[in-house]
């Protein structure tokens, strides 16, 4: 039976990311308050992210699409997937 | 001097315009308000007798040196670069556009307002859906294990987007509204509304989470590109986006 409780803190979410940045040779993140262009992280990045996270919380995520289009920063990727996480 | 060669047994509709040298076979319906350009050739005879004529839809724009074959039913406003060629048994919906050197090699079938730029090579039999988009020198493959009189022709779902330089393998299915990503090699199933990646076919996420990282511009491409279509199919683009949707989330992506 699927868990639909598990949940991802900030440290797991970056350690996601950076797992994913790492597969395609890029530099780790090394500063939430660089923009998602300055930490070279791309638009299929953010899907493969996605991908992982659901895959380690076991469900899909929910999300708010506005939330997605405020994105702009490494803190607002976290930020998004975090509450992502934490929807019923 | 070349002249413009029109065997007299091929049909041609009202108020169709031919270009230099262009070369029409008799076993040939051409629809009305056609354009076709220089050095054009239009029901190329098959080598097996007995083809079903070449019908060429209503107001089709097919440019210079294109080549279409008899044997195949190519629907209302067809629209080719330069140096295509369509194979025989091709069965093609509504609005195909075509770039410039693409080819397909007949007996297979295209929905509606597919999109093919340039250099794209949709092998024998394949079969394609409506609003696929294929980039340019992305490859559709048919023969498991070249050279050989085997064919597996690919399968590519409704509203699929197939990325530069991608290469689709002998037999591979991709649902619809998956994301061929450039350069990827896409082989086996692909489950609908994914992310392929790389020479080794990654999955690499669900295309909803696919965003333009400046612009916050997100996929599925049916919720910000609908605009590029007429006005008349954008209802039915809605209602297959959110078909496909529903299918993915239901099929989920990482089961």
């Amino acid at each position: 039976m699927k868990d639909r409780h598990k949940t991802m803190d900030r440290v797991a979410i970056l350690a996601v990311m950076n797992s994913v940045l790492a597969k395609r040779g890029r530099a780790a993140i090394s500063d939430e308050a660089q923009t998602t262009r300055a930490a070279n992280f791309r638009s299929l990045d953010f899907s493969e992210t996605a991908l992982r996270i659901e895959m380690q919380i076991d469900r899909e995520l929910a999300f708010d699409a506005a939330s997605m289009r405020r994105i702009a920063t490494v803190k607002d990727v976290i930020d998004f997937f975090e509450t992502a996480t934490r929807a019923p | 001097m070349m002249t413009t060669l029109i065997d007299p047994a091929a049909r041609i509709g009202r108020n169709v315009r031919f270009g230099h040298a262009v070369r029409v076979y008799g076993n040939v319906e051409i629809g009305d308000d056609c354009q076709i350009g220089d050095f054009c050739v239009i029901g190329h005879p098959c080598t097996q007798p007995g083809a079903s004529p070449l019908r060429l839809g209503a107001q089709a724009n097919v440019r210079s040196h294109a080549v279409l074959y008899e044997g195949s039913d190519i629907g209302p406003r067809l629209e080719t670069g330069h140096h295509v060629v369509i194979r025989e048994g091709a069965q093609i919906g509504e609005n195909l556009r075509i770039g410039n050197f693409s080819d397909i090699e007949g007996a297979c079938v295209i929905g509606d307002f597919a999109r093919l730029h340039g250099y794209a090579h949709v092998g024998r039999g394949a079969r394609i859906g409506d609003f696929v988009f294929l980039y340019s020198l992305t490859t559709l493959m048919n023969d498991p294990l070249p050279p050989s009189h085997l064919a597996e022709p690919v399968t590519v779902g409704d509203m699929v987007t197939v990325c530069v330089n991608a290469q689709l393998m002998p037999g591979v299915e991709i649902g619809r509204g998956a994301l061929i990503a450039s350069g990827a090699v896409a082989r086996g199933r692909i489950p609908a509304g994914v992310v392929v990646t790389g020479a080794d076919g990654e999955l690499a996420g669900p295309v909803r989470f696919v965003m333009h990282m400046a612009s916050r511009t997100r996929h599925p491409w049916y919720k910000h590109f609908a605009d590029a279509y007429p006005e008349h199919v954008r209802g039915r683009i809605e209602k297959l986006g959110a078909e496909i949707e529903a299918e993915a989330a239901l099929a989920g992506t990482h089961e």
